[in-house]
C-alpha cells in the first residue's frame, strides 16, 4: 500500500474543511451513466435498473473482500452471544455493539468500509432489538446484504444531487418514483449476491440477473395493433 | 485481494522531550523513505496557576501525550475513503508504566481509530529530567475555591454555554481554557475572553502548540483529533485546579452530528466532541491519574438556539459578532463563509433565538456564484425533513425511538454507553434526545425562511429535499 495521494485526500467535487463537515456534491463517476438513464426514462425499468446494478456491481467487487470476512466475524459474535445466552430478548446489547466496533477497530483497511458494515450489523442488530427480526441464523448474510445496501444508498441513491431539476430537466418527484420503481429489481439481486458471496467468501463472482428474455411473437398470434 | 504491505507502519514519529523551546519531532514517511525533523513546542506558562504547588507527573505526561496526538496528526496525511493510516507514535514520558500498560493502550487507540479514521500504535519511553520551567518553577498559588474548568474556543456554544452556567452553576469561579497552533483562533479566544468583562469571576488559559520548521511538510487536511487534544489539554487545566470535571460547552445537534445523507460515512462528520469521545477521554484521563475524572457537556441535550437564548437572556447579543463558528474561514474580512454546515447552524440559532446577527459573512455580503454555496443548506434540511418524517410517524416515544435508531443506530450507543454517566435511566435519555430533535426540528420550521433568504439566488423555485420538503 502506498500513502494516500493528495487528490485522494480531497476527493474532486467534495467539499472539504479542516474540521468541517465533508459534503459530496454529486455522484461518481461510476454512477453517472445510471444516473442519467433513469433522468432520460428511455429504457424500460428493468433496463433501467440493470446500468445501477452493472456499477453496484463493479463496486462492490472494486471494494473487495474485507466487509465478507468481517460481517462473517460480526455475525459469528453474534451466534455465540445468543447461543450462550439462549434468548434474543436477554442480550446485551451494549456488549455486542461494543464488540462489533471492536472488530472494526482491530481489522486493518479503509475507514469507510468498515463503517458501512458497521452500519449494516447494527441495523440488524437494530432489527433484533426491536423485535423486527427474530433469527439470527442468516446473521451473515443479512448482515452482508446490509452492506450491499449500504454501499447501494451511499454511493448512489443519497448522492443523488439535491436538485431542483435533474439531469434532461426532470422533476425530483419523478426521479424518485423511477428510483422506486427499479428498487425490487436492485434488492433481489442484492440478496442474491448475498448468499453467493458468503457462500463464497468473496464478492469476486457476483452476477448480474439474466436478462427477462423477450418473448417471440407467434406468427399465428393476432397482436391486434 | 489481500493487501500485502512493505511495512507494517505508515508514519512512526519519534519525540524528543516535549519543552518550551528546543523540542523536536522526528518524522518516518516509510513508503517514501522520507525523513524529517520538525520543532514542536507547547507554551504552557499559564499553568503555573494552579492549586498544588508540586507539578503532578501524570500531569506532564498526559499534556506531552496531547502535544504528540496533535503534531502526529498534522503531520501525517490521512484518508477517511481510503486505506487507514499507521501511525506510530514514540514519545519520552516520566511514568512510562502507566501508559505502557495494555488498559491504557487498548483505551488510548481506541479513541484515536474512532475519531480519526486512522490506526495508532504507541511507545512510551522513560524520558530524563523534564526541561519544562512550569515543572521547576514553584506554582502561583490560586485561591481554592470552587471553579468550572470549561473549554474555550472562541466560538458561539462556548460563549452562550458559559452565560448559561454563570446562571445555572454553583461553581464561585470559571476557567475558560483555550489551546490550538493557529494565531488567529488563539488571538479570538482572548478577544472574546476580554470582552465578557467579568474579571473577577471569569479567568482565561491558553497553551499554545507551535510547530517550528514545517512549512515545507505537507500536512493533513483533515485534522480530526483536534478535540482529543483540547480535551485532553483541558483535562490536564482542570486537574492542575484541582478539579474532577471539565465543562464542554456545546449543543447537542452539533455535538452528536448525525450524517446529512446516508452518502455522509463514518468521520467525514466530525466526533470532535462526540459525547463517546468525551467518555472516552473521560476514561483516558481517569487511567492516567488513577481516579475518576469526568469530561462532561452539559447542554447535550440543548439545541444551539437554545444556548443562544440564554445570551438573549443577558443582553450580550453583541459579542455574538466577535464569536466563530466557521469551518471554512477566508484570509479576507469578512472572514466567515456563511454557507458552511457550521455557519449555517450558527445563523438558524441565532435567528430561531431571535438574537440579531450582525455577524459578517461572505454570504450574503459578497457575491460568490462560483462554488455551489447552498450545497451544506441543502443537505441540512434533506437531515431536518428526514429526522421530522421519522418523528411524524407516531406520537408514541418508543416508535420514534426505533424510527430514528434505525436511521442513526449511533442514537441507541450513545445511549447505551452514556446513560449513566449522565444520571439517566435509558428511557429518560432516549425522551430528553426525541426532544432534542423536535425542537431542532421546530426551530427549522420557525425560523428557515430567514435563512434561505440568504440562498434565495441559489435555491429558487426547488422543493429543499427529495423527501417530504420541510415547511420554511
Amino acid at each position: 500500500m502506498g500513502l494516500p495521494s493528495k487528490k485522494s485526500l480531497l476527493q474532486v467535487g467534495d467539499e472539504n474543511m479542516p474540521d468541517g463537515d465533508i459534503v459530496h456534491s454529486g455522484l461518481g463517476r461510476l454512477y453517472k451513466k445510471p444516473y442519467e438513464w433513469l433522468c432520460e426514462g428511455k429504457a424500460t425499468s428493468e433496463e433501467c435498473a440493470r446500468t445501477p446494478l452493472a456499477a453496484l456491481k463493479k463496486d462492490i467487487i472494486r471494494k473487495g473482500n474485507l466487509p465478507v470476512r468481517l460481517s462473517q466475524y460480526m455475525a459469528e459474535r453474534l451466534i455465540q452471544t445468543v447461543n450462550a445466552i439462549g434468548d434474543i430478548s436477554a442480550v446485551n446489547w451494549t456488549a455486542v455493539n461494543t464488540a462489533f466496533d471492536q472488530i472494526a477497530q482491530q481489522t486493518h483497511g479503509s475507514h469507510a468500509l468498515k463503517e458501512l458494515t458497521l452500519r449494516a450489523a447494527k441495523s440488524f442488530l437494530h432489527d433484533l432489538r426491536y423485535g423486527q427480526e427474530t433469527t439470527i441464523s442468516n446473521a451473515p448474510t443479512a448482515i452482508l446484504k446490509g452492506f450491499f445496501h449500504e454501499v447501494y444508498e451511499s454511493e448512489f441513491k443519497d448522492r443523488i444531487p439535491l436538485t431542483p431539476t435533474h439531469h434532461a430537466g426532470v422533476d425530483p418527484t419523478i426521479l424518485d418514483q423511477r428510483i422506486g420503481n427499479i428498487e425490487p429489481t436492485i434488492f433481489t439481486a442484492i440478496q442474491k449476491w448475498a448468499n453467493k458471496a458468503v457462500h463464497d467468501g468473496s464478492v469476486k463472482n457476483i452476477r448480474l440477473p439474466r436478462r427477462e428474455k423477450i418473448k417471440e411473437i407467434d406468427l399465428n398470434e393476432n397482436i391486434g395493433w | 485481494m489481500e493487501e500485502h504491505y512493505k511495512f507494517d507502519k505508515d508514519y512512526t514519529f519519534t519525540f524528543g522531550p516535549i519543552e518550551n523551546g528546543n523540542g523536536s519531532v522526528h518524522v518516518i514517511e516509510h513508503n517514501s523513505g522520507l525523513e524529517d525533523h520538525i520543532g514542536i513546542n507547547i507554551f504552557d506558562q499559564d499553568f503555573q496557576y494552579r492549586s498544588s504547588h508540586k507539578f503532578p507527573t501524570v500531569v506532564a505526561d498526559l499534556i506531552d501525550l496531547a502535544v504528540s496526538i496533535h503534531a502526529s496528526d498534522r503531520l501525517a496525511l490521512q484518508s477517511i475513503r481510503y486505506e487507514q493510516t499507521r501511525i506510530h507514535v514514540i514519545l519520552p514520558v516520566r511514568v512510562p508504566e502507566v501508559m505502557n500498560s495494555s488498559t491504557f493502550l487498548v483505551k488510548l487507540v481506541n479513541l484515536l481509530g474512532w475519531t480519526t479514521a486512522s490506526q495508532w500504535s504507541f511507545e512510551f519511553l522513560k524520558c530524563a529530567d523534564s526541561e519544562r520551567l512550569i515543572e521547576r518553577q514553584g506554582a502561583i498559588p490560586v485561591i481554592p475555591r470552587s471553579c468550572e474548568v470549561a473549554l474555550w474556543s472562541g466560538g458561539l456554544d462556548a460563549l452562550a454555554g458559559l452565560y448559561a452556567r454563570l446562571a445555572s452553576s454553583d461553581a464561585e469561579s470559571f476557567l475558560l481554557f483555550g489551546t490550538g497552533s493557529n494565531n488567529i483562533t488563539y488571538a479570538r479566544q482572548k478577544q472574546v475572553y476580554e470582552s465578557l468583562k467579568i474579571p473577577y469571576r471569569v479567568d482565561l488559559s491558553r497553551i499554545p502548540i507551535r510547530f517550528t520548521g514545517s512549512n515545507l511538510h505537507r500536512k493533513n487536511k483533515i485534522s480530526r483529533a483536534r478535540g482529543v487534544v483540547f480535551t485532553l489539554l483541558g483535562s490536564a487545566c482542570a486537574y492542575l485546579m484541582g478539579q474532577k470535571t471539565l465543562h464542554v460547552y456545546e449543543n447537542g445537534i452539533g455535538a452528536i452530528n448525525l450524517p446529512y445523507r446516508k452518502s455522509a460515512v463514518g468521520l467525514e462528520h466530525t466526533r470532535s466532541v462526540h459525547p463517546l469521545t468525551l467518555l472516552q477521554v473521560s476514561g483516558i484521563v481517569s487511567e492516567l491519574i488513577g481516579e475518576k475524572f469526568t469530561v462532561y457537556n452539559p447542554f447535550l441535550f440543548w439545541t444551539k438556539a437554545e444556548m443562544c437564548k440564554e445570551l438573549a437572556k443577558y443582553e450580550k447579543d453583541d459579542l455574538v459578532a466577535l464569536t466563530m463558528s466557521c469551518d471554512s474561514p477566508h484570509r479576507q474580512q469578512p472572514t466567515q463563509c456563511g454557507y458552511c454546515s457550521s455557519c449555517i447552524l450558527r445563523k438558524q440559532a441565532l435567528a430561531a433565538s431571535h438574537i440579531k446577527d450582525k455577524t459578517s459573512y461572505v454570504l450574503p455580503s459578497k457575491n460568490k456564484r462560483t462554488d455551489d454555496v447552498s450545497l451544506h443548506l441543502r443537505h441540512m434540511l434533506d437531515q431536518v425533513s428526514t429526522i421530522q418524517s421519522l418523528l411524524n410517524v407516531s406520537r408514541t416515544p418508543s416508535a420514534q425511538w426505533q424510527g430514528l435508531t434505525k436511521q442513526f443506530p449511533i442514537l441507541d450507543d450513545i445511549v447505551d454507553r452514556s446513560a449513566s454517566a449522565e444520571n439517566l435511566t435509558a428511557s429518560e435519555m432516549q425522551q430528553k434526545l426525541i426532544q432534542l430533535y423536535q425542537s431542532y426540528v421546530n426551530e427549522w420550521d420557525n425560523a428557515g425562511s430567514q435563512i434561505l433568504a440568504n440562498f434565495s439566488d441559489q435555491i429558487s423555485g426547488m422543493p429543499l429535499s427529495n423527501r417530504s420538503p420541510i415547511t420554511v
